[in-house]
């Protein structure tokens, strides 16, 4: 039932998807627009432990419980249908998105968090539904309970989690339909009504985490009394949970909430922390618990442990970590030396002026110390990579491991604007390698983005032009009748990753996501694209000129983004991404075809 | 800048090594303003204002593109229909005017016959670090029929001059014919109302959006 090759959740969207509706087949036409009715068949279901289909259009809200009954059957049989419903409805969710400038954070972290664990359990099931219309909170909600019927010791936990999704989940679930998405911005505007259950829930949630995360999780064998798959997946949602309330806490934290949210935050690092120190870490809850959103203080450490420099197993990590420090020390002998730079003149010089010119709004960038620890770096790295060798804006891709890895030694200064010269050498030693080895293995999932006619970046223009059209027509027309193209303005959203156009910490957040996601980053940074343009729609739409919607495009306002924002993009990015990932098909309907390649493809 | 009030669209592209100054030029003409350590262009970059020629007002859609040889298959892109090339160098290092005639052959290939492409010797001011000559400048640009200026992003010397000069030519080359403004990529736009000759009032803003 799990697909154990599969990394990571959301990767096989569409046919997964299909095949988990399979079950509900027949009665998915009917069951996509009046969406509510799944979600009170499962809110049936919980109660009275009613049979597969319950949970199954429950599984609509994103739990996976419908997996196991659904897998194989279907497969494309559905798909069609499914996807035109569905594409409806995310337009529809998008345009009433983009119209009530309201954060539905909470929904769409729902919607992520069901996703994660409709995914999970069957891997291949990011159930493009799961991710819609706030109604899904809703039927997410019910799903667990009824998933939950054979594991009754359970029961209690997935329902708190179905509470804190739907707002409540034997009260909110049986809410009509109309009601349904208020009770979900009910959710949204006062996740601080669980008070202290997200720390109650975590610890519950740690122990059962693990396992269940994942299916191929080799994570701690707490899992193991529930062979049975629905109840793991209903713990995990309720595993799943806890992070929900927190992201829109944060952002609802308003001055008597601060409390609330602190302990939230301490109750989050602690989850951290739980996984952190076992001695064999499980990666995939890390990344789990990282797509959300790392906590400072064990910022750099997860991030090391998920790009894989870091080795899970704790004892190995000291030694591991020395050899491939001194491993990078040997570089900078035998890579750095002033013959190498003379042999590699052009390559060295273009380095040399290109890293004053490095994120000039951050402080810390600007001081010479650290221009010649990232000019290192690069030169190093663009020595051993020839094929691709330095590209510019690779320099703004090492700044956010340098400011993440130089965090934990500045105390409670403000990163940005650190005077590195008060850190002694070896410090600076350390990050300098670090920061190395994590850009080593980041770029080399983007490979193609920067060799010779960075076909990769195109690629992902191409397709970024087709997403958009999917699920924001007007805006693609807008563009289209003002003769704007998506290379004037996405190229750079591609070879930056966006970094130009975000303030740094924003940066530093998205990338927790990223490297979670690991080597699949930049198909989801694709859909991050697509969320961000879309997120101006209406400011462009107003525009009446292509030089006004250009230089908008320019310099998009996101000065004063925080976490916030960058969290419903992310959540965004991945309900599309769940949606039209492996989902071509859908893509090349859109006028632009041959434009449509096996996405993926290009990005190892 | 609330209402547009012109008679033609220009498009220009802005060419040449990394470094010279290319964006820095841009800046400087479209803000008056120069920054130093303006981060390298990624693929492209637009600006745009509004000039006075003849007594007509053209709006210059001008790209600057990056420099960095990765780039160029983006960047070559941004050469069809472009009205003008600024072709710039850096008067400071020898190997970026050495690499003008590879720019050169780029803009004539991939432009079409009548852009106007016009030699930019950035980076004026440094006279103490100075590597080429004007004169030996000036007998490149002569043998290769451009017109030449020496300029400087950073004083903004000469700056104005040659973003206005080669919208004069062009402006020529339209008045006598030579540069069909129906032509799919002249780089040239007419407003679609007639725009009355020399007339100093106001018309109405354009709408009517405008392409590239």
């Amino acid at each position: 039932m799990s697909d154990v090759s599969s990394p990571r959740p959301g990767k096989a969207g569409a046919s997964a998807a299909a095949a988990d509706e399979g079950a509900s087949k027949p009665v998915y036409g009917a069951q996509f627009p009046p969406l509510h009715r799944g979600g009170l068949a499962g809110a049936t279901g919980s109660q009275s432990g009613n049979g597969p289909s319950g949970s199954s259009n429950g599984s609509l809200g994103g739990s996976g419980s419908g997996s196991g009954s659904g897998t194989g059957t279907g497969l494309s049989g559905g798909a069609s249908g499914v996807f035109a419903s569905v594409l409806h409805a995310v337009s529809g969710a998008t345009a009433s998105l983009r119209r009530g400038n309201t954060k539905p954070a909470v929904p769409f972290d729902d919607f992520q968090d069901a996703a994660w664990s409709a995914d999970t359990p069957g891997t291949r099931t990011p159930s493009p539904s799961t991710t819609f219309p706030p109604s899904h909170v809703n039927a997410a909600a019910p799903a667990s309970p009824g998933a939950v019927r054979n594991n009754p010791p359970f029961a209690t936990a997935s329902a708190a989690a179905g509470g804190s999704a739907g707002g409540n989940a034997s009260t909110g679930s049986a809410a009509p339909p109309t009601p349904s998405s208020s009770s979900a911005s009910a959710a949204a505007s006062k996740p601080p009504s669980i008070p202290s259950t997200p720390t109650a829930r975590a610890n519950p949630a740690q122990i059962t985490n693990p396992g269940s995360n994942q299916p191929h999780a080799s994570g701690p064998a707490t899992t193991a009394s529930e062979s049975d798959g629905r109840g793991t997946i209903s713990r995990q949602q309720s595993s799943d949970r806890p992070p929900i309330p927190q992201t829109p806490g944060k952002a609802g934290s308003a001055g008597s909430q601060a409390e609330l949210s602190a302990e939230r935050k301490a109750g989050r690092l602690e989850k951290f922390r739980k996984v952190l120190e076992a001695p064999n870490v499980d990666l995939d809850a890390l990344k789990k618990l990282s797509w959300s959103g790392i906590p400072i203080e064990v910022r750099p450490t997860t991030w090391q442990l998920l790009s894989g420099y870091l080795p899970a197993n704790s004892d190995r990590r000291a030694q591991t970590i020395q050899r491939k420090r001194d491993e990078y020390r040997g570089f900078v002998q035998l890579y750095f030396s002033e013959q190498s730079k003379k042999n590699n003149q052009a390559l060295y010089r273009q380095i040399h002026i290109d890293m004053p010119r490095t994120n000039p709004d951050v402080v810390l960038f600007q001081s010479e110390k650290v221009q010649e620890i990232l000019e290192r770096i690069l030169y190093i790295w663009a020595i051993r990579h020839p094929a691709s060798g330095y590209v510019q804006g690779m320099n703004d891709l090492v700044t956010p491991f340098f400011t993440v890895f130089l965090t934990p030694h500045v105390g409670d200064a403000d990163v940005e604007s650190f005077d590195i010269s008060s850190l002694p050498q070896e410090a600076l030693d350390v990050i300098e390698a670090d920061c190395f080895w994590c850009l080593n293995k980041f770029l080399d999932h983007i490979q193609d983005f920067y060799t010779l006619a960075q076909v990769g970046i195109q690629k992902q223009v191409m397709l970024l032009k087709e997403v958009v059209t999917r699920v924001d027509a007007p805006l693609n027309d807008f563009l289209q009748s003002h003769d704007i193209q998506y290379l004037q303005f996405s190229f750079r959203w591609m070879n930056c990753l966006l970094m130009r156009e975000l303030p740094h910490r924003c940066v530093v957040r998205m990338w927790d996501t990223y490297v979670a996601e690991g080597d699949n980053f930049a198909q989801l940074h694709l859909y991050v694209c697509a969320a961000f343009l879309v997120k101006f729609s209406k400011d462009l739409r107003s525009k009446t000129d292509f030089q006004d919607v250009m230089l908008f495009l320019q310099s998009l306002p996101t000065n004063n983004w925080s976490n916030d924002e960058m969290e419903l993009l992310l959540s965004e990015a991945f309900m599309w991404k769940s949606l039209f990932h492996n989902a071509q098909s859908h893509l090349a309907a859109t006028p632009a075809k041959g434009a449509v390649l096996p996405h993926g493809a290009g990005m190892h | 800048m609330a209402s547009y009030n012109y008679s033609y669209i220009f498009k220009y592209i802005i060419i040449g090594d990394m470094g010279v100054g290319k964006s820095c030029l841009l800046h400087q003409f479209t803000e008056k303003k120069f920054l130093p350590d303006c981060p390298h262009t990624i693929g492209v970059e637009f600006g745009t204002r509004i000039i006075e020629v003849n007594g007509q007002k053209i709006k210059l859609q001008i790209w600057d593109t990056a420099g960095q040889e990765r780039f160029r298959a983006v960047t070559r892109s941004y050469y069809r229909g472009a009205a003008g090339a600024l072709m710039v160098y850096d008067v400071t290092r020898r190997s970026t005017y050495n690499h003008l005639s590879s720019w050169l052959t780029d803009a004539r290939n991939l432009t079409n016959p009548n852009t106007t492409i016009f030699l930019i010797g950035n980076k004026s001011d440094l006279e103490s670090q100075r590597d080429v000559t004007y004169e030996e400048a000036k007998k490149f640009a002569d043998d290769n029929g451009l017109t030449f200026l020496e300029a400087s992003a950073k004083t903004g010397a000469n700056v104005e001059e040659s973003f206005i000069e080669t919208a004069k030519t062009i402006f020529q080359n339209i008045q006598n014919g030579s540069l069909d403004l129906n032509a799919a990529e002249s780089g040239v736009q007419q407003k679609t109302q007639p725009a009355p000759a020399v007339d100093l009032g106001d018309k109405p803003a354009a709408n009517s959006g405008c392409g590239c």
